[in-house]
């Protein structure tokens, strides 16, 4: 089957930031988040996964854009072309809010600001031309540098609320300027 | 809008085949929720776990390139159940599956019709040299459905991973086909 009349998505956003591409998730882009998915890196999120829960998570990223119409950005580096990791608006049930999910998936990619420099332009995409008005994320309690992330984001601490899926940790809630 | 394209559609005398898309989830959920799904899905699902399977079902055609589909008779886009290839990772090989969601759409041969085009598409688009549907002992109607599609049962073949005794129906190549 050529490249060209491969099943895929359209309609697709692709934000740029200087030193970024976010993209929509490629199938080319398994091995990376394989490779992701199957290290010490995904404490704060889930844990370690078997290579079909991986895999299932992978295509389910290509659903979820489908039925929602918004998903997870892959963001790729200018300089190499190589995806460094996964950002997006994820909201997996009807009734639940979105979230704001954030995910370098190598540690030669941290350290420069890359990751708040991709999780700004997912927000700026979020609340302008997607048009949604809030959000939320659930941060490890012991996940700094997310932490970090959060607040430079503008995110606030709901103090009264527990996280879903991080067994221990905060719920940030994220607002256009707008918004209440 | 995002929609997926470039995926294949499918017609039979009375059927349309296509990509499942949004507006098939509440039949997939009302589905999932019916006793009816007992033979094909987990013990553990629940409506989140349904619709996350419903992304992993659509999503499949682009990290695989193909998929299943849902079926609909021809002018009623209405989802009468799924039928194509799928192959989950860790599974020994690609299978032919099918699963009819509606009580309606039974005992009208509409699912062997599906099946039958989705296992021509595979064998021929896809060129698939062989192909295997996966089948609980206890499921009279799709072993049924396996049987006058002409597979036979091959009991070398692995099953896929987990506790549940699985049949294994292989499918004979267009050309040896009867």
């Amino acid at each position: 089957m050529t490249q060209a009349m491969r099943p895929q998505l359209i309609g697709l956003p692709v934000l740029e930031t200087e030193r970024l591409i976010l993209r929509a998730p490629a199938a080319t882009d398994w091995p990376a988040f394989l490779s992701f998915r199957q290290s010490a890196r995904t404490a704060f999120v889930g844990g370690i996964k078997k290579e079909h829960q991986a895999a299932e998570q992978f295509a389910s990223f290509f659903g979820h854009w489908v039925m929602r119409g918004f998903g997870r950005l892959i963001a790729q580096d200018r300089a190499t072309g190589a995806p460094i990791g996964h950002f997006g608006p994820m909201q997996w049930q009807d009734d639940a809010e979105v979230e704001f999910t954030w995910s370098l998936w190598s540690a030669a990619a941290e350290g420069k600001g890359l990751a708040l420099e991709a999780a700004r332009a997912m927000r700026d995409w979020v609340f302008g031309p997607l048009g949604l008005t809030q959000a939320r994320a659930e941060v490890h309690r012991d996940n700094a540098a997310s932490h970090a992330i959060a607040r430079r984001l503008g995110g606030q601490v709901q103090a009264d609320a527990s996280p879903n899926w991080v067994d221990a940790g905060s719920v940030y809630r994220f607002a256009t300027a707008g918004a209440a | 809008m995002i929609t997926l394209g470039n995926a294949p559609i499918l017609h039979t005398s009375r059927l349309t085949l296509r990509a499942p898309g949004p507006q098939d989830w509440p039949a997939f959920r009302d589905f999932i929720a019916h006793p009816r799904s007992a033979f094909i899905r987990g013990d553990d699902m629940d409506e989140g776990k349904a619709w996350r399977a419903f992304c992993h079902l659509i999503g499949t055609w682009v990290a695989r390139g193909y998929g299943s589909f849902v079926f609909t008779l021809k002018d009623k886009d209405q989802a009468l159940g799924l039928t194509g290839p799928w192959h989950p990772i860790d599974w020994p090989e690609a299978e032919l599956g099918w699963t009819v969601w509606s009580p309606e759409a039974e005992g009208k041969g509409l699912a062997f019709e599906a099946a039958s085009a989705a296992r021509d598409h595979a064998f021929g688009d896809l060129g698939w040299t062989t192909a295997v549907s996966y089948i609980d002992p206890a499921n009279s109607r799709s072993i049924a459905l396996a049987k006058r599609l002409g597979a036979t049962r091959d009991a070398a073949a692995a099953p896929p991973p987990g506790d549940k005794e699985t049949l294994v129906f292989r499918h004979p190549r267009p050309e040896v086909r009867p």
